[in-house]
């Protein structure tokens, strides 16, 4: 077969494949539980047929296909699991709850297991909005010098910053390293991080700015997030939109960071949801005229400084 | 090539052992491999597909497979299931949020017909962070007990430092060898 020949295949192939797809999940949304197992008969059809043109396929047409399937596939479980009940979770579900009755021992264990995780919910930055945080709210979580993780949740319209100051309160938050920070569910807030002596794992930012040095950067179902990031290794995005990286602020140079003279990024971030050749739509790295300069977050002009530096500033 | 390298050869594939490294993103699975072939582990990015690593360990060829977690790879977990002997699954044990999680990716795993019988360790990565959680509290959170498929056993252990990478590689290759190799373990 020539490559013309080829190429034709792949075009008629994906474009029939695409249609029965979507004919089925249109199908599978208004489905019940008569129709489910003549469903299932094409899912399974159409799956042999992709796997006969493997080989004829562009690797991507391959994957999106199978992808498509893997959703159709859910999809039906999800429907089956709704109208019939007897499937394998429900009955794992049935086998776990007499597990937990006779295992005394697990219920000996819990009270300590409380105790841990109050201990450790004092790690967590949460539920604030409008506000200015400084690395004094770490005070008094740890004894230790030792390496800790800090999660950070439900933050909206604020600033956090975890630089060390000269300012007392900090004083002893100072000496505390960061190694691991989990943060989700932000909006319109500014984040400075410092220098994480770890990764960094974000979930569901918007509207966000994030300052930091860490050694992984993962970002995940976040849209408009400005990243300033000093990083050896590549920071990743998945699922996100309107990004936008650019190298770590010299105006926030600590002694462990380093900072170099590149106009262009001095690291690579990847689409996860974007795996090919061409580059990604979901983000660019930020142009020189974008860049904030101005990082002197005092409290008193808070909403003047999230204005000013969010990637989308209220009308 | 002479016939005692044959042998040799042909004994060594005997030995081999194909060992799948899963778990959630950011768990340190690709940290774990480095620290444990003594490479760097400072600038490892994010995997994007996967990684072999072959070596040997207590005269067995380990064939590691490491996969990326990224949410978007996790459908491609299953074009490394044939011929699995063990899964070693990784948990960053400082992520409370995405605990859950981590159980409903394991449990789904193992309902997978071709990984039955592979043996499953469990490493709890990051111990030397202060603020994750014990070997003991993620066993209850992922439900360690609740399984009987599987030959399983979970440690505590840091890629960073080293913690029990060894201990827990040691219990997976017994386990296995146990499994496939009970004649020759005796008199080795």
């Amino acid at each position: 077969m020539g490559s013309e020949a080829i190429w034709l295949f792949a075009q008629t192939f994906t474009s029939s494949f695409q249609a029965s797809c979507s004919e089925l999940a249109s199908r599978l949304k208004a489905a019940n539980t008569g129709s489910v197992h003549s469903i299932a008969g094409e899912i399974q059809a159409l799956n042999k047929r992709l796997i006969e043109a493997t080989g004829r396929l562009p690797s991507y047409d391959q994957r999106q296909c199978e992808l498509q399937l893997t959703a159709l596939d859910k999809s039906l479980d999800e429907l089956r699991s709704s109208t019939a009940g007897k499937t394998k979770f429900a009955f794992k579900r049935k086998v776990k709850t007499p597990s937990t009755e006779t295992a005394t021992p697990a219920l000996v264990i819990t009270p300590t297991i409380t105790a841990r995780t109050t201990y450790s919910a004092s790690r967590t930055i949460s539920n604030r909005s409008n506000c200015h945080l400084s690395r004094s709210c770490l005070s008094g979580i740890s004894s230790s010098t030792d390496q800790i993780e800090v999660s950070i949740t439900n933050i909206s319209g604020s600033i956090l910053n975890l630089l060390p100051s000269k300012d007392e309160s900090t004083l002893f938050a100072n000496i505390i390293s960061l190694s691991a920070l989990h943060i989700s569910d932000i909006q319109d807030s500014i984040l400075i991080l410092g220098h994480v002596d770890g990764s960094i794992m974000l979930h569901n930012l918007t509207n966000c700015v994030v300052v930091a040095g860490c050694h992984q950067f993962r970002m995940h179902n976040s849209t408009a997030v400005d990243a300033y990031l000093d990083i050896a290794s590549n920071p990743i995005i998945e699922n996100c939109d309107h990004v936008r990286f650019g190298a770590y602020p010299r105006e926030l140079k600590q002694p462990l960071v380093t900072i170099n003279d590149h106009t262009n990024l001095p690291f690579l971030p990847q689409d996860f949801s974007h795996i090919r050749a061409t580059p990604s739509p979901n983000w660019r790295a930020l142009e020189q005229d974008e860049l904030v300069h101005d990082w002197s977050l005092s409290e008193n002009h808070c909403t003047l400084q999230l204005e000013n530096a969010l990637p989308r500033p209220k009308a | 090539m002479g016939l005692l390298t044959i042998i040799r050869k042909s004994r060594q594939k005997e030995r081999e052992m194909r060992i799948l490294f899963l778990g959630l993103d950011n768990a340190g699975k690709t940290t774990i491999l480095k620290k444990i072939n003594g490479e760097d582990i400072s600038s490892v990015s994010p995997t994007l597909g996967f990684n072999i690593k072959t070596f040997i360990h207590r005269k067995y060829t380990l064939n590691i497979w490491d996969v990326g977690g990224q949410r978007t790879l996790r459908p491609y977990w299953r074009n490394y299931f044939e011929q699995t002997d063990a899964i070693v699954w990784v948990v960053d044990s400082g992520d409370r949020m995405r605990m859950r999680d981590c159980r409903e990716e394991l449990h789904n795993l193992l309902l997978e017909d071709r990984l039955s019988g592979a043996s499953l360790l469990v490493l709890a990565n990051k111990q030397d962070i202060n603020g994750s959680l014990s070997d003991l509290e993620i066993s209850e959170a992922l439900d360690l007990p609740g399984i009987k498929s599987h030959n399983w056993k979970i440690w505590p252990c840091s890629a960073v430092t080293g913690l029990n990478l060894i201990q827990g590689l040691d219990w997976v290759v017994e386990d296995v060898a146990h499994r496939l190799y009970y004649s020759s373990t005796n008199y080795s």
